[in-house]
């Protein structure tokens, strides 16, 4: 029964909810701060160096099918490497996660809960996910995909109903905070595509290995061009001095959405949407690390480990204790952390365990050769 | 101690890879646990002594205190030689005239063909002086068979498993001594509801024929609107001590094996001593025993049933019950009409996408209503916001308690007006929402805008046509009410990801319960909005059918021979 | 999670909030707060124009989050700002700079950033006791509707706090809101205290004539930074939206080219702006091209106003008429307030690679160095029912 396999477009949606979240809360004015106007240049220039390394990704990933990179790195260094490439990956997600899930709490109460408690809200919203994943991660998967699709319309919707209010001119002066800045450093905004991870993780479980290369294509497109869509609709809206010390600002761009004379205020259900954006996240980052986790420690059930990653996310989440820490959490810990997972270390990874198989093969072959060249 | 135990066992192991895991389309052919595990003690034969016959029916019938067993004991005469015989039958389900005139009559009356010799002679040849003839061996069950039950349907049984289940379908039987079988007369004929127009699910373009109790009756309906020699309708027996009938219709050339065969595999493993509708049935053959959400379209028309068979689909028929069953479904049958595909496709999806928003109003409108009352009152225009205000000003009760006092006696409303002979219904429907709403508001006990919202969300769900499905619609209202009232858009939200979730882990008989959108096949033929009439080319492919193909390519030839 | 502190039952909503300078304190603020009233009570009592159908309540204080709840402690209900729909500041408070209030309103949660900020030219209290309207009975759907009104007549523009907001942080250009006062409404004579023969000529002014009062929005309240240093009349607004490119279409009279005393009336239901900024030895030059399509709304007896010499004598007219309006709305942005509302700032910014370089230029005050060049062409497609008069 392949039940738990899936489709193409279920396997991209897996990695865009990851960029989508990110995108929903402040990864556009993240970008925007630190490149300032050129910002469309600066994501079309990430977005086509974050194409390059997938298609790198891809080739190294060519000689190990059905293999994610945990099946690498115990190829590489034995189950030590394994143990210790799903503890990264375990601790960076689960942090990132409830440092993002916090955040969005915060933001929640900020608007309409004044009297909640935050640890609260994260933990309905863990409970939710733990619910949803005990229902099974199949299911898991085709909610993200239900979900996906609403938040993709919601964007361009977004985008479509801020168009009148658009100043083209925002784009000048063309480089922003400066050539270096939009280039150099910002090569750093390429963890903007830190979704990309599941790429790492998804081959197994995708229905056609050939897909493989579709799913990520898709999805880096996709991902890109929802980040253009909203970092255009912040940069193009505002002037960037403010966004840039502005918080929730997608939010923000929301609320002077008037859609006619009646619906004047309809950023709640725009926050409707966006709590669904993050219960799909949780869920999935909750699912698939339950599944990597599984598969590493050899446990029968699935559940017990549901509940130490959700709890893991939690403790996360009680780590920060201002919305300053949170701030520099996600600007600058995140950012270097999910750069160092995804683009660095996986890579390295990835790289010495197609060299030594490539190598291996190489040998094999002149191996055979030799003894065909000794029969001769 | 064991509930404790299993809580835990629940919060701390996986149920969902165990116990059924029945794939539709993936699964390949040959199921072979098809057989019925019969009770060998059971399995007795027909003694040829009558009075051991006698004795066991006796007992196995319960003659003695059951008043409609009936068994008439009486001699034949045959050959001038008289057997002793007794008629087994159940009173109200055999036909009295056909029993009197064509069985006990020709049986027992000493006429002219009963007196005479007793070898006839079939042929007569004489060579060399000596005669040859050929006679024919008296035998009297062939006599009896051949001339004395003029009856159309008659079979000799001698398995009393065979006869008893023939008997409580209205059969009767003839027991003669010496004889180790008996005569399986078919003298069916009870009392029916004649076939009426159907009740609640009418249409105004299509047929106006609806199923009636009668399973025979039913099945020849459904015979009698799909001329096809493929159609198979196998019988299967539901529950040991209440052995009802029921029949499992498909096309033989169109229905998925494996479906056919795990749903006869399901309904022949129901260990149960009764089952008394086909609602019942619906819940023990049901993937997902947990879930409020019905598996299964029940239908009371027939063209529906055989519009279904026709697309590959299994229609279970139970007797005594004027609805059938259809599976496998998904959950966009249940807003399904009949009439959908009798008018313009347009007009039909019209039609669809006010069921889809009216399944959405009924589910999601007092919890909207009360998240934005209660939390988000910003999203509201102001005017409207306002007059809100405005009604809500002189009601002493939150919210919350206003809605759910609404709800819960709409509630009551609806099923008092069910339940109530026919003639007090319009009554009580008419007394509880407007005579009753209208002074609710004048008390200001209610304000006005949400009897509204409780009347739409009442409205909506008449619009839904499936009865069990609008149970579970109005379940779950009640809880969005209350999510609603205690966290606003978050409680919303997360109750609709659950559901989805839910829902997304249904199957009904191996087909995911909103396919084709979770899991998505953006290649599907088969949307929820419909094409047009000439361009439904393909049956469901979910249904993995063994013809996909419903039309040609071109399936208006005329149109293209004429052009040409 | 909440034991529903913000249900609609327990709310007091502001339609309309007010800023004047305080008599003790820093600030005086006016809320004006919608009165639930049911709509049976209104029909039994039959006369019930008079009853008015919201309160204002003034709170002395220091800074705006502090009045809001010093009014919460006069009042049962809590007070909510989600559906203001106006924000007034008196030119008391204006002139002396309103930055510090608009980034506090923006930083609410509840003030919503389509609000629309006024500069009233009597004290925002009085604005607001006299804001009652005269063909609608609720205060909100009549704020609503007011700001609308500039659709219409593109005397003022629907300045909302988000636009001022992003102008007053914008390095693009300076501030600007709505013009408003009370003035006495008189039916016959609407206006009538601006007694100019060019009568787009006129602003927001206070008048005691009328014995009815209405609050009227003409012009607009234009700020250098965040302070208030001056206002564009009617028609000053007109030429402001042209050149901005946001006009919408607007009714105006120019003096006819046939009879001196005489004035005709055009309708301008388009008109585009081709502005382009450069920089020559570190001063803005700045170039306006307009195009206006218009309609002819006067008719007269024996007059042909659609031949060809006709409909070209127009054409020049309005083209001078225009040009003259369009180089005094220049000087008096750029000489005497030095404030660029019309945002050349974005047409300038091309010129710069970087934002180090566009901050250093500082185009805010490099703005009252710039010269003009406008030209104005006009194109006047019809007449209306009447073809042509004998």
């Amino acid at each position: 029964m392949n039940s738990d396999k899936l489709n193409t477009i279920e396997a991209t949606f897996l990695v865009i909810i990851v960029t989508l979240a990110h995108i929903i809360l402040n990864l556009p004015n993240t970008i925007l701060s630190s490149v300032g106007s050129s910002a469309i240049i600066n994501v079309l220039y990430i977005s086509f160096l974050t194409f390059m390394f997938f298609l790198i990704i891809n080739k190294l990933f060519s000689p190990f099918p059905g293999k994610d990179i945990l099946d690498i790195s115990e190829y590489i260094g034995g189950k030590t490497l394994k143990i210790i490439t799903n503890i990264l990956y375990t601790l960076s997600l689960t942090f990132t996660c409830g440092i993002l899930i916090l955040d969005f709490s915060e933001m929640l109460k900020l608007i309409y809960f004044p009297d909640a408690v935050v640890p609260f809200m994260v933990g309905i919203f863990l409970l939710t996910a733990v619910i949803v994943n005990k229902i099974g991660f199949k299911n898991v998967v085709k909610v993200n995909t239900l979900i996906v699709f609403v938040v993709l319309i919601t964007v361009v919707i977004i985008f479509i109903a801020s168009f009148s209010n658009v100043d083209y001119q925002r784009i000048f002066p063309i480089m922003g905070k400066g050539v270096n800045e939009t280039f150099i450093s910002g090569i750093l905004n390429i963890y903007a595509f830190s979704g990309l991870i599941y790429l790492y993780l998804i081959k197994p479980n995708l229905k056609n290995e050939k897909d493989y290369k579709k799913v990520g294509i898709a999805s880096i497109t996709l991902s890109s061009l929802y980040l253009l869509l909203s970092v255009a609709s912040l940069l193009l809206l505002f002037p960037f001095l403010t966004t840039g010390t502005e918080t929730l600002s997608i939010y923000m761009s929301t609320r002077a959405i008037k859609l006619g004379k009646f619906f004047e205020r309809s950023d709640a259900l725009f926050i409707l949407v966006w709590i669904f954006a993050f219960l799909a996240y949780l869920s999935v980052i909750i699912s698939y690390l339950t599944k990597i986790n599984k598969k590493v420690w050899n446990v029968k059930h699935s559940s017990p480990i549901i509940y130490i990653i959700a709890l893991m996310t939690l403790i996360a989440s009680l780590i920060p204790t201002s919305s300053e820490q949170i701030r520099f959490i996600e600007d600058y810990i995140y950012k270097y952390l999910s750069l160092f997972v995804v683009f660095v270390y996986s890579f390295i990874i990835l790289l010495i365990g197609y060299l030594k198989k490539t190598n291996y093969m190489a040998k094999r072959r002149n191996s055979r050769k030799s003894i065909i060249n000794i029969k001769h | 101690m064991s509930f404790l135990k299993n809580v835990i066992k629940s919060l701390f192991e996986d149920e969902v890879d165990s116990a059924n895991s029945f794939v539709l389309p993936e699964t390949t052919q040959g199921d072979e646990n098809k057989t019925v595990p019969e009770d060998l003690l059971k399995n007795k034969n027909v003694y040829p002594s009558l009075d051991v016959n006698l004795e066991y029916v006796n007992a196995r019938f319960n003659s003695l205190i059951n008043s409609d067993i009936k068994i008439r004991e009486f001699l034949i005469h045959v050959k001038n030689k008289e057997y002793k015989a007794f008629l087994l039958y159940i009173d109200g389900m055999s036909d009295n005239d056909s029993i009197n005139e064509f069985i006990l009559k020709p049986l027992m009356l000493k006429n002219d063909a009963n007196s005479s010799q007793e070898n006839q002679v079939i042929s007569q040849a004489i060579t060399n002086n000596i005669s040859v003839r050929k006679v024919k061996k008296f035998n009297i069950t062939d006599y009896i068979y051949d001339s004395l039950l003029p009856q159309n349907d008659v079979e000799k049984v001698n398995s009393f498993d065979t006869i008893s289940d023939d008997v409580v379908s209205g059969n009767c039987v003839l027991f003669i001594d010496t004889l180790d079988y008996a005569f399986d007369i078919s003298t069916k004929k009870f009392e029916t509801r004649s076939i009426s127009e159907p009740k609640n699910e009418p249409i105004i373009r299509g047929s106006q024929e609806a199923f009636v109790e009668n399973l025979r009756t039913n099945t020849s309906m459904i015979r009698r609107n799909l001329t096809n020699e493929n159609l198979v309708i196998e019988n299967l027996t539901v529950g040991k001590v209440d052995k009802n009938k029921c029949a499992v219709c498909y096309l033989k050339n169109i229905a998925n094996n494996d479906l056919v065969a795990e749903v006869k595999y399901r309904i022949n493993n129901i260990d149960v001593d009764y089952c008394s509708s086909v609602g019942e049935l619906e819940q023990f053959i049901k993937d997902d025993i947990t879930s409020t959400l019905p598996e299964a379209v029940s239908t009371e028309r027939v063209d529906r049933a055989v519009s279904y068979l026709l697309q590959g689909r299994v229609v279970i028929v139970y007797n005594g019950c004027p609805y059938v069953l259809v599976v496998p479904i998904t959950v966009f049958d249940f807003l399904k009409s009949q009439e959908d595909i009798n008018i313009n496709h347009v007009a039909a999806n019209l039609l669809k996408i006010i069921r889809a928003i009216s399944v959405l109003l009924t589910l999601l409108l007092p919890g909207f209503y009360i998240a934005i009352t209660t939390y988000h009152s910003e999203l509201l225009p102001t005017d409207l916001l306002f007059s809100i205000v405005a009604s809500r000003s002189s009601v002493p009760f939150m919210i919350i308690v206003e809605i759910l006092i609404m709800e819960i006696s709409f509630e009551i409303i609806r099923e008092a007006g069910l339940r109530v002979p026919s003639n007090l219904g319009n009554t009580v429907g008419i007394v509880g929402t407007l005579i009753l709403g209208q002074a609710a508001v004048e008390a200001n006990i209610v304000s006005p805008i949400l009897v509204i919202v409780v009347a739409i969300t009442g409205i909506t769900s008449f619009s839904v046509l499936d009865f069990s499905f609008s149970f579970h619609l109005r379940i779950a209202r009640f809880v969005y009410t209350i999510l609603g009232a205690l966290s606003g858009f978050l409680g919303i939200a997360v109750g609709i990801f659950i559901h989805l979730a839910i829902l997304c882990s249904l199957k009904s008989f191996g087909v995911p319960y909103l396919t084709p959108y979770a899991p998505i096949n953006i290649k599907s033929k088969s949307k929820y909005l419909l094409k047009p009439a000439w361009k439904r080319e393909y049956r469901d492919e979910w249904l993995a059918t063994k013809r996909p193909k419903a039309q040609d390519e071109i399936s208006l030839k005329w149109r293209k021979d004429k052009n040409i | 999670m909440a034991n529903g502190v913000n249900s609609i039952d327990e709310l007091a909503y502001v339609v309309a909030i007010g800023f004047d300078v305080g008599e003790n304190s820093n600030l005086k603020i006016s809320f004006q707060i919608n009165m639930p009233s049911s709509a049976k009570e209104q029909s039994s009592g039959g006369e019930s124009s008079e009853s008015s159908s919201s309160v204002i309540n003034t709170v002395e204080c220091n800074s705006f989050d502090v009045g809001v709840s010093l009014l919460n402690s006069y009042l049962s209900k809590k007070v909510n700002m989600t559906h203001c729909k106006y924000l007034i500041f008196s030119e008391e408070l204006a002139s002396k700079g309103i930055g510090n209030y608009i980034y506090s309103l923006k930083n609410n949660v509840e003030v919503r950033p389509t609000c629309n900020i006024l500069i009233s030219k009597c004290s925002a209290n009085y604005f607001l006791e006299n804001s009652k309207s005269v063909i609608d009975e609720v205060a909100a759907k009549y704020f609503s509707l007011e700001t609308s009104s500039e659709k219409n007549t593109s005397y003022t523009e629907a300045i909302t706090l988000k636009d001022f907001f992003c102008d007053l942080s914008d390095s693009f250009g300076s501030p600007y809101a709505i013009l408003g006062s009370v003035n006495g409404l008189d039916s016959n004579n609407v206006g009538g205290t601006n007694s100019s023969l060019d009568d787009k000529e006129y602003t927001a002014k206070e008048s005691d004539t009328g014995t009815q009062k209405n609050i009227e929005n003409l012009g607009l309240a234009v700020f250098k930074d965040d302070k208030l240093v001056g206002e564009l009349s009617g028609l000053e607004t007109i030429t402001h939206l042209i050149l901005s490119n946001r006009f919408q279409n607007a009714t105006v009279n120019i003096p006819s080219p046939f009879n001196d005393s005489n004035y005709i009336s055009l309708y301008i239901y388009s008109a585009k702006s081709r502005n382009s900024v450069q920089i020559l030895n570190g001063t803005p030059y700045i170039k306006c091209n307009v195009n206006l399509e218009m309609k002819l709304l006067s008719s007269s007896q024996n007059a042909n106003y659609m031949t060809d010499e006709n409909k070209k004598l127009i054409e020049e007219y309005t083209n001078s008429y225009f040009l003259a309006h369009i180089n005094n709305y220049l000087y008096k942005t750029s000489k005497e307030f030095q404030a660029d509302v019309c945002k050349f700032g974005k047409y300038a910014v091309r010129h710069f690679l970087t934002l180090n370089s566009w901050n250093n230029y500082d185009w805010l005050n490099k703005y009252q160095d710039s010269f003009f060049k406008a030209t104005v062409n006009s194109n006047l497609s019809s007449s209306y029912l009447l073809m042509e008069t004998e």
